[in-house]
């Protein structure tokens, strides 16, 4: 910890901010120090501090002075860290924090995350080194103490202006986002109205309104976003969208679920249909709507839902083979059975055993 | 008499008066569906014209997502309900989050045996960018838990549990019944793993 120095926290002629980051947290080894809650920056030359609270305790590290950089993995309760292992520091050295340390590294708390970040950046300034093509002046690294400097040459002033514009412009593009997506929510908002007052009127008149405009009706809500609220029992929820995806689902199930024993869980399903796809990938209710209408469209898998919740496709055909397959044992080794008997033995209603 | 409202003919009256306002209703509601098809050409416009602006920052930006996200929700707008939805397709919102459902299951998956199927969401960030390398997009905890929210429609069980600051992700049922067991037996059986 005694490597630091107090700075003025500005960037001097020929050095760039690479990447910052809040909520940062300084230990001096292992130890907890004052230095709680500040903004961390990386520049091409230096690793610097600046409190949060106290925007003049301002302290630097140039990066000349690290031997090494690690990661630590955040845990219960403990955010990720970045270990930084230092030589040890020069005897002519400008005034810091701490006049010495037993710890020849420090460790850098990321409270706020972005630590992964952080690190990529400072490994890659490490291994680039600008600070050694770019030299900057050694006296413009001079500050007494947390008091701010004196006024510096023109250059400095300069660099700060331009960072102060590029910060308005960003902050600029951000706010006009907002304001066009706020008028863009406003015009979404009246779809939301006009399509309540037609699905009201489509609720009043089952029957009259036709086939075709409710399934039109329904791949305009599915455009928009907007949850339906008219279901009809032909197919659910599902639009043309969904009837048209079904069919593909068909197609390409095939062979992954003969090869998985007939079954899979639709997570699997999910993850398999959208890492072939790679682009245009499918919502989770995508998938579950295209389901729903398999067995409605007599394709050859079908949707099915456990009690626990567990949703699986099943191929229709190796499910009947195996259940005949095994039906069939049950009766020869009892040699006969009555549906009703058949129905407690395997434990399924007697309606099913029935069929059987 | 002139007492209205009464009799016969009055209720036959009312019959086809009935019929003639619900012949109409029809015809309104076609008329709005006109009007709404045409609207909504204009909004796709609108859109389009937005995310020309403005995908960049949902791409990059997290906080604006989280606004954007939000704003959709006040006005009962689902932006990830499907892939087809205009939102996904214009402004690539749907891609980020479906991928995304994509590489948690899969972290899921992988440390199953090891954490039980619970896991932090703070282990699950960690991990998730790990797997999407060095020069993927930026990718929050919010965004986390909105892929997750979606993913429960899979019937996949997987829960988020509030606990101290954060939550915890739970990525298998809670209860095992007969049912699953006959699923996982059939799995033994036949040799996939889940």
């Amino acid at each position: 910890m005694d490597r630091f120095l107090w700075t003025s926290g500005l960037l001097e002629i020929n050095e760039t901010l690479v990447i910052q980051q809040r909520g940062v947290r300084i230990y001096d080894g292992e130890e907890k120090i004052k230095f709680d809650a500040g903004t961390l920056l990386l520049s091409t030359h230096r690793l610097i501090w600046r409190d949060q609270k106290n925007h003049e305790c301002c302290m630097a590290i140039p990066l000349s002075q690290i031997v090494f950089i690690e990661e630590q993995a955040a845990g219960i309760g403990k955010s990720a860290k970045i270990v930084v292992h230092l030589h040890p520091a020069p005897p002519n050295k400008e005034p810091g924090p701490f006049q010495s340390s037993k710890n020849s590294y420090i460790k850098l708390s990321f409270k706020e995350h972005g630590q992964i970040e952080f690190y990529r950046r400072l490994s890659e300034e490490m291994t680039q080194r600008r600070w050694e093509n770019m030299p900057v002046s050694q006296s413009l690294q001079t500050n007494r103490g947390p008091q701010p400097g004196r006024i510096r040459a023109v250059g400095i002033v300069g660099i700060e202006r331009k960072l102060e514009e590029k910060r308005k412009e960003t902050d600029k593009n951000i706010s006009e986002a907002f304001e066009d997506l706020s008028k863009l929510m406003v015009k979404a908002k009246e779809m939301v109205e006009l399509s309540k007052s037609i699905a009201n009127k489509i609720k009043d008149k089952q029957g009259d309104i036709t086939e075709d405009e409710t399934i039109r009706f329904k791949s305009y809500l599915l455009s928009m976003g907007i949850a339906n609220p008219v279901t009809r029992e032909t197919y659910g929820s599902g639009t043309q969208y969904h009837m048209q995806l079904a069919k593909q689902l068909a197609g390409m199930l095939q062979a992954p679920l003969e090869e998985r024993g007939g079954i899979m869980s639709l997570t699997e399903v999910y993850c398999l249909v959208n890492r072939a796809r790679g682009m245009e990938l499918l919502s989770p209710e995508d998938l579950v709507n295209a389901c729903k209408m398999l067995e409605a469209l007599k394709l050859p898998l079908r949707l099915r839902v456990f009690d626990s919740g567990v949703m699986v496709i099943e191929l229709q055909s190796h499910k009947e083979e195996e259940m005949v397959a095994s039906a069939l044992e049950t009766v020869s080794e009892k040699g006969s059975l009555t549906s009703e008997e058949f129905a407690k033995l395997v434990g399924m209603s007697v309606l099913l055993a029935k069929e059987r | 008499m002139h007492r209205r409202g009464v009799g016969a003919g009055a209720i036959a009256k009312k019959k086809l008066a009935e019929a003639k306002y619900k012949e109409r209703g029809t015809v309104l509601a076609e008329d709005q569906l006109a009007q709404m098809s045409k609207q909504l050409d204009m909004f796709k416009s609108n859109l389009e014209e937005f995310a020309s602006k403005h995908k960049q920052e949902i791409r990059k930006n997290p906080e604006f997502r989280v606004q954007f996200q939000d704003m959709c929700a006040t006005i009962g707008v689902d932006p990830l309900a499907s892939g087809k939805g205009f939102w996904s397709e214009m402004l690539g919102v749907g891609d980020f989050y479906y991928e995304l459902g994509v590489q948690i299951i899969e972290v899921c998956l992988a440390l199953k045996h090891r954490n039980g199927g619970l896991i932090t969401l703070e282990e699950l960030h960690q991990q998730v960018l790990k797997g999407r390398g060095k020069f993927a997009q930026d990718v929050s905890q919010d965004d986390l838990i909105r892929a997750i929210k979606k993913l429960k429609a899979l019937g996949t069980g997987f829960g988020i549990i509030p606990v101290g600051g954060t939550y915890l992700i739970q990525s298998v049922p809670a209860e095992l019944n007969m049912d699953h067991t006959v699923v996982l037996q059939l799995a033994e059986k036949n040799g996939y793993v889940t």
